[in-house]
């Protein structure tokens, strides 16, 4: 206990760990002003555009003559239109009246109307949200298709919800759903990185003073674990530091509820595949799970790099394990089954608890379970070696 | 206390300790001399286990042997070793280094404020050590090792740095700890002060003890010298030699002239005396003292 203070104080007196704590409020609080602000949703709760539409519809509806001669695109339209403009006109109704929770009903059926109005499409001329056909991206189609179940899921929980719904929730610009978009983003390389640049000289720091510390009465295990759980709080801090932009992000756009939807999807083939929900709580208890896992393999990896290299620079080679699962998993492959149990594999932590990760590799093998027993496992073994390697080596750093 | 066992260590061809076998018991300050670079402080490594001996084994309280890495543990709750002053965290200050040392050997630990106030250093002791002189420095690192208070120190080089005042104030110091039975053993090749406070005094050389010297046990019958040192040695050396041809003298590198009186008569005994009197020189007559053998055998 007394060691375990001893290195927080030298951890948190760090010049280099002060600057990398310094660098991350301030990105955090950046993000906060200046680019949560710009955040525009697909799916927006957009009553123009809506009312634009239903108005569009009605008046083909209302205006078109059917002949013998009609094109079969117009006898398509005038077939799935009129249940798409009753969706239409209950959201128009509800946004008018201020009843949220029927616009989300509303909107929901619209949603799941309109995915199986574009998968049944015999001419392929529907398309989803044009936002999703932007330049360079090849999988609009499967992004749209994703987006809409993943709106009618959450749209469903909305209409039945007990917490206060408001546009902001809707469009997930709250600040528990502006934290999960980051973290299906690039937030988990972010804490990640922190973490292996927080740790990598925690070892090695102590060839600055030797005769100080080498003959501290303890076993050089006990030492060592202690240095990474100092190094795991220093990570975990790393965390509390992005609570400032989350107050902000939290008072300009409210705070949302844990009872939030957070919506996974199950791969099934032949279009079998299901959209559920856990809460946001449980959702961000899974990620902190995995993100803490992830923390111990980077940290055991550099105390077990420390030992055998003893060379603080060659541990940011350890940062290659974030981004390794880029060679294998690219979107439009289905990569093989035993990649799954490579702990790189679950990197995004996000998209892997949301299934997006299993839906752009059209596969089932990366759950969230799998993830954990891997990562735990991984964390074991490294363990496991750093104990042999110690007991092998003069712990003399 | 501890027992050296037939310690050899070696780098390479080089045999740095060669079969050092001593036994230490509490309540003694060794010294060990020697010039830098010829093994004491891998003798005070090998006694921390931060060297492995190629061969033999020091064993603590009877039966403690660096066998395991819990062992290892629990011998270095009884061992300390004075750090060095480089080694200091610049960013904290003397108070927090004082306070980690107190923390890490809890069980034998004394009162930080106590040896603040005992060496004299409450007057920056709450400063970054960054900040420190070297002297300043090197009376924190004592007082790190005071703290912790272990039945054994070991301190290499422990005077660097420090005035006469402090040398004295630490030398008194030792002698306290000597009092509690600790073993203290000083590496060092500052020899004026060892001699005052050491009870055993070891010359290392070539990896071996060359020469050891007991001051609790009777003084063996040691050749006693007529030594004087004066501006003029090799004038006084020519005119010693005219006088008494056949005089066998040594001129140390330490510029005494020493002159084994075995070899005088009665009578020409009073002549050299008389005529250094003349000369105006001090003479001493005695036993060889810890400088004289450190010239005769490093220089």
């Amino acid at each position: 206990m007394n060691y375990l203070k001893w290195e927080l104080k030298v951890f948190f007196i760090n010049q280099k760990n002060i600057i990398l704590f310094a660098l991350l409020l301030i990105a955090s609080l950046y993000y906060c002003f200046y680019i949560a602000p710009t955040y525009q949703p697909n799916e927006a709760v957009n009553k123009g555009e809506i009312e634009a539409r239903y108005e569009e519809r009605k008046e083909f509806l209302e205006t078109v003559d059917i002949e013998n001669s009609t094109h079969y695109y117009t006898l398509f339209a005038i077939q799935i239109f009129p249940e798409w403009n009753e969706y239409d006109k209950e959201r128009l109704d509800a946004l008018e009246k201020g009843d949220l929770h029927a616009y989300a009903r509303a909107t929901q059926e619209w949603y799941l109307y309109a995915v199986e109005m574009i998968r049944t499409d015999p001419f392929d001329v529907l398309r989803f949200n044009p936002r999703y056909y932007t330049y360079g991206n090849r999988f609009a189609k499967e992004d749209g298709h994703y987006n809409y179940l993943y709106t009618a899921e959450r749209y469903g929980h909305y209409a039945i919800a007990d917490y206060k719904l408001d546009v902001n929730v809707l469009e997930e610009r709250t600040a528990l759903q502006t934290l999960k978009r980051m973290l299906e983003s690039g937030l988990p390389y972010i804490l990640l990185l922190t973490c292996l640049l927080l740790s990598n000289d925690i070892v090695m720091k102590d060839r600055k003073h030797p005769s100080m510390v080498n003959g501290f009465p303890m076993t050089p295990f006990k030492r060592i674990i202690l240095k990474g759980i100092v190094a795991l709080i220093g990570s975990l801090v790393s965390i509390i530091l992005l609570i400032p932009a989350f107050l902000i992000i939290g008072l300009r756009n409210g705070f949302g509820s844990l009872d939030l939807p957070a919506v996974t999807y199950n791969f099934a083939f032949f279009n079998n595949e299901t959209f559920e929900s856990m809460s946001m709580g449980m959702y961000l208890l899974k990620y902190l799970a995995i993100v803490l896992l992830w923390f111990m393999l980077i940290i055991g990896l550099v105390l077990l790099m420390s030992i055998l290299l003893k060379n603080e620079y060659f541990n940011l080679i350890i940062g290659v394990v974030c981004f390794v699962e880029i060679i294998y998993h690219q979107r439009g492959w289905v990569p093989k089954e035993w990649l799954s149990y490579l702990p790189t594999s679950y990197v995004q932590i996000g998209d892997v608890l949301t299934g997006y990760k299993n839906y752009t590799l059209y596969t089932d093998a990366l759950t969230p379970e799998k993830g954990f027993l891997v990562l735990l496992l991984t964390v074991i073994i490294v363990l496991l070696f750093i104990k042999v390697v110690i007991n092998k080596k003069k712990m003399t750093i | 206390m501890i027992q050296i066992k037939n310690i050899v260590v070696q780098f390479g061809e080089r045999k740095v300790l060669n079969g050092i076998t001593k036994t230490l018991n509490p309540g003694e300050i060794i010294g060990l001399v020697a010039p830098n670079g010829t093994g004491k402080t891998t003798l005070l490594n090998v006694l921390m286990n931060y060297v492995t001996p190629n061969q033999g084994e020091v064993i603590f309280d009877k039966n403690l042997r660096y066998t395991s890495k819990k062992n290892e543990a629990k011998i270095r709750a009884q061992i300390s070793m004075m750090p060095d002053q480089s080694d200091l965290y610049n960013h904290l200050s003397g108070v927090d280094h004082l306070n980690i040392y107190r923390q890490m050997w809890s069980q034998t630990a004394i009162n930080p404020e106590e040896v603040i106030e005992r060496l004299n250093i409450a007057h920056y002791v709450n400063n970054k050590t960054y900040q420190y002189s070297l002297g300043m420095r090197q009376r924190l690192c004592l007082a790190m090792q005071i703290v912790a208070n272990t039945p054994y120190m070991l301190m290499d080089e422990v005077m660097n740095g420090l005035d006469p005042d402090n040398v004295e104030l630490i030398s008194k110091l030792l002698e306290e700890k000597k009092k509690e039975g600790k073993i203290i053993i000083i590496a060092s090749h500052l020899l004026e002060n060892l001699e005052k406070y050491a009870d055993k005094i070891f010359f290392l050389k070539n990896g071996e003890i060359i020469y050891s010297r007991d001051y609790g046990e009777t003084l063996q019958q040691e050749e006693i010298y007529l030594k004087f040192s004066s501006r003029n040695n090799t004038r006084l050396i020519e005119e010693l030699k005219e006088i008494i041809p056949g005089i066998k003298l040594k001129e140390l590198r330490n510029e005494r002239v020493i002159m084994n009186i075995e070899q005088f008569s009665t009578e020409q005994y009073i002549n050299v005396q008389e005529y250094l009197k003349k000369s105006h020189v001090t003479m001493q007559i005695g036993v060889l003292d810890l400088l004289d053998r450190y010239s005769i055998y490093y220089i």
